[in-house]
């Protein structure tokens, strides 16, 4: 629910007593403060051969509140549900399996396909796995989604046992 | 604006009940904390420029926009002073940053995060890269309780190698989001 000016609604300054109605409306803020807000928690990439900007696709959901995510369709995405715009936390922790050379590895948050909003490299030795983490904060709207992109040196690498979340976290103005 | 109780502040709950009447002020500090609640408290800082990292010694990215919440502006709790983040609201601050470089450097880099509250050898956060190619962007981030009145963040950049010094081209980014007071 986004923020309604209980003021607007009917303020307590135009009676001496509060108003039926604009109790309502803050005991309606009030409830939302205190309750599950939007945000996903995306689990298991699997098998994903990765080369250059691989967006990773998440096939089962830890949780999904209002509905940012499907496992599915446009799987590789968090979406921003319709009255959800704002500010949002967003992060994800990505493990390659190495393919037995010693490669960059990076991991990138992208918005709307076009503006890289956490960048992260990491390289690890040959034959060990990579593991890598990036989070940030970020105003988005409604529709925006945000995607995982990651590169590796090779081809033959996977990302295996790694997570992908957002949560909304203020209106963002 | 902060978090305050209007109970204490405008009118005593002895005196509401007798006079079974809510002010208008009591109705202001309610909305004003709800306002405050839904927008809290972060900030976004950017920087447009390429600065040059000198080896060995500790370079606090400068940064020459930001953006914050409406609560932030309208206490003036986080602004930029110098190419700093300046920090007025004590609590616990969840903050972050990363670095992105368009072309490829070598290591050892690190980066991480400093605070007056939690300050080398202590950082918030720290995070060493050592390879010897490859190296486009790194990102940490940690909380620190925030005790003084006045603070400042800064996100850092330095490599271990006395002989290394890199560019760092636009694209760091620095952000932070309160939490809360202490528990």
């Amino acid at each position: 629910m986004p923020f309604s000016d209980p003021n607007s609604a009917q303020n307590p300054a135009t009676g001496l007593v509060a108003p039926h109605g604009w109790g309502t409306n803050v005991d309606a803020s009030f409830n939302f403060l205190r309750g599950a807000k939007a945000g996903c928690h995306l689990t298991s990439v699997v098998g994903t051969a990765i080369t250059t900007d691989t967006v990773l696709p998440w096939a089962t959901e830890l949780y999904d509140v209002n509905g940012c995510h499907d496992n599915v369709t446009n799987n590789s995405r968090i979406t921003v549900p319709s009255g959800w715009a704002g500010l949002w936390f967003i992060g994800a922790s990505i493990r390659c399996t190495q393919s037995g050379t010693s490669t960059p590895f990076t991991i990138k948050l992208v918005v709307n396909a076009t503006t890289t909003i956490c960048q992260s490299v990491s390289v690890g030795v040959s034959l060990f796995e990579n593991q890598h983490a990036c989070e940030t904060i970020y105003v988005l709207a409604a529709g925006d989604y945000v995607e995982t992109w990651i590169t590796n040196g090779t081809a033959r690498s996977t990302a295996v046992a790694s997570r992908f979340y957002a949560h909304w976290l203020h209106s963002g103005v | 604006m902060p978090i305050y109780d209007p109970l204490t502040n405008v009118m005593p709950l002895a005196s509401m009940v007798t006079n079974a009447v809510v002010g208008a002020s009591l109705g202001d500090q309610i909305r004003d904390n709800l306002v405050a609640l839904y927008d809290g408290w972060w900030f976004r800082a950017s920087r447009s420029t390429t600065t040059l990292m000198a080896g060995a010694v500790v370079t606090p990215f400068e940064f020459d926009t930001i953006s914050v919440s409406a609560s932030a502006t309208a206490d003036g709790s986080v602004t930029l002073s110098s190419g700093d983040v300046i920090l007025k609201k004590t609590g616990l601050w969840l903050l972050g940053g990363h670095w992105i470089n368009a072309s490829s450097v070598a290591g050892p880099m690190v980066i991480a995060i400093g605070h007056t509250d939690n300050i080398a050898p202590s950082f918030i956060c720290e995070y060493v890269n050592d390879a010897t190619s490859g190296i486009t962007g790194m990102s940490c981030s940690g909380v620190v309780e925030q005790t003084s009145a006045t603070a400042t963040a800064q996100l850092i950049f330095y490599s271990t190698s006395s002989t290394t010094a890199q560019t760092g081209t636009a694209g760091q980014i620095f952000w932070g989001v309160w939490m809360g007071d202490r528990p």
